[in-house]
């Protein structure tokens, strides 16, 4: 795979909190996986809906996720389940679009994505507290239905931000003035400027807590057409156990290395763009 | 983690896209990913139809939905990935009825890939203006169609 790069890190213990005044965010996810609740049939997930119809109006039905576990001796092991019953996943959306929960046997995901009403990012010191009033709403629900309680197994917090072309680079030979992670050949002599560039790195978290994976590639935006480098950074892996204070500790790892890694592998140039404070 | 939707069926033919990359995460924006520059400006182009709106032809054509134009980038995407070079940028243009047309004029060849508006896709292929073949188009025939457009001529149709 181009560009992939596996890499053991130090814990990141003592640098300092970074914040940004124009993150370049567009979506966020805070998820759990937990072994399937085999009772959790669509006809539930409706009832759950039910409970949250009123701050999630709208519904969609999409496939369902395939489970993935960070294994320490091999990453991303993505594994297939078969039932006897077809499997969904169910989105329920707030009025603006922005905010989403997705539910199905073996997942609870809670997403922010950039809207047009939902413009700013809401900053994590909103997001985790919204993961946790709607995790502690479906395990109520699961609770008073009988459906079990959920073994989680992993967690994880990804963040999805756009580089627009023209806010700091122009053609994939620029990505250097965008991410750390690129450099350009010191001799300019054989080679050409990249016509293309898909970057898939990932760092292992000390203790085996898990792994952040950093992926950069180029997309098109479908709302304006324009060309952005999709820079994509994810963290997962398990949490101490499945009580909430366990889960919410681990969303706060899992962001500290996002937020930490994203400085990293971004450069001072774009920090002062994106307004670093 | 949302998963790609990677595989439509079309009236009973499969058109399953090639296998993608590595990918950890697709979000749910609807980015179009990118694997290549040929993609960028067909890509564009079919994001525009998105926007055409009721009775853009003046004959009372519909709107293009957003699984005709779902299914239009997929065609793009995997043309880009068949890798054959070189292939020249298609027009790209809506058709009666809420469909989208990828079209190649090569020389005297000529190719078309038709989204209809139920999701299937049928071409025509073209030599000095007489249709050649004409049917439901297939992933596995896509290479087959795309290659003999660039191909060498055959000396016996000379």
């Amino acid at each position: 795979m181009p560009g992939d790069v596996a890499c053991r890190a130090e814990p990141m213990e003592h640098v300092p909190p970074v914040t940004f005044s124009r993150p370049p965010v567009v979506e966020t996810v805070l998820g759990v996986q937990f072994l399937p609740l085999r009772r959790l049939t669509a006809p539930y997930a409706g009832l759950y809906w039910g409970e949250i119809r009123q701050d999630y109006p709208t519904q969609e039905v999409k496939s369902p996720l395939a489970p993935s576990v960070e294994a320490p001796s091999a990453p991303s092991e993505t594994g297939i389940r078969f039932f006897a019953e077809p499997e969904v996943r169910c989105w329920f959306i707030d009025a603006e679009g922005a905010q989403l929960i997705q539910v199905q046997r073996d997942r609870f995901v809670r997403n922010w994505r950039k809207t047009g009403g939902a413009p700013e990012y809401p900053r994590y010191g909103w997001l985790r507290p919204a993961f946790q009033r709607d995790w502690e709403r479906f395990l109520r629900f699961l609770e008073r239905e009988d459906l079990g309680g959920p073994e989680v197994n992993q967690c994880e917090v990804t963040y999805i931000n756009h580089i627009e072309q023209g806010a700091g680079w122009q053609s994939f030979g620029d990505l250097a003035k965008v991410l750390n992670l690129v450099a350009r050949p010191e001799s300019k002599e054989s080679l050409p400027e990249p016509e293309m560039l898909v970057l898939n790195v990932r760092y292992g978290m000390p203790d085996d807590q898990g792994r952040l994976h950093v992926t950069a590639q180029p997309a098109i935006r479908r709302h304006d057409r324009k060309l952005v480098l999709q820079l994509t950074l994810m963290a997962r892996g398990r949490p101490r156990s499945p009580a909430i204070g366990d889960i919410m500790a681990w969303f706060d790892l899992g962001h500290d290395w996002i937020v930490r890694g994203f400085v990293d592998v971004t450069t001072p140039r774009m920090h002062e763009i994106w307004g670093r404070r | 983690m949302i998963a790609a939707e990677t595989s439509a069926t079309l009236t009973g033919v499969p058109y399953a896209t090639s296998p993608a990359p590595f990918i950890p995460y697709e979000g749910l924006s609807g980015d179009v990913i990118l694997e290549s520059t040929w993609a960028i400006s067909p890509i564009r182009a079919v994001l525009e139809l998105a926007s055409l709106p009721e009775n853009w032809d003046g004959y009372g054509s519909p709107s293009i939905s957003v699984e005709v134009v779902n299914q239009a980038i997929r065609l793009v995407l995997d043309v880009a990935r068949l890798g054959i070079d070189p292939l020249p940028e298609p027009f790209v243009g809506p058709t009666a009825g809420g469909g989208i047309i990828l079209e190649w004029n090569l020389g005297k060849r000529e190719l078309s890939l038709s989204v209809l508006p139920d999701g299937m896709v049928e071409h025509v292929k073209s030599d000095s203006g007489e249709p050649l073949e004409e049917g439901q188009a297939t992933w596995a025939l896509l290479r087959e169609l795309v290659s003999w457009l660039v191909g060498p001529t055959d000396p016996r149709a000379a």
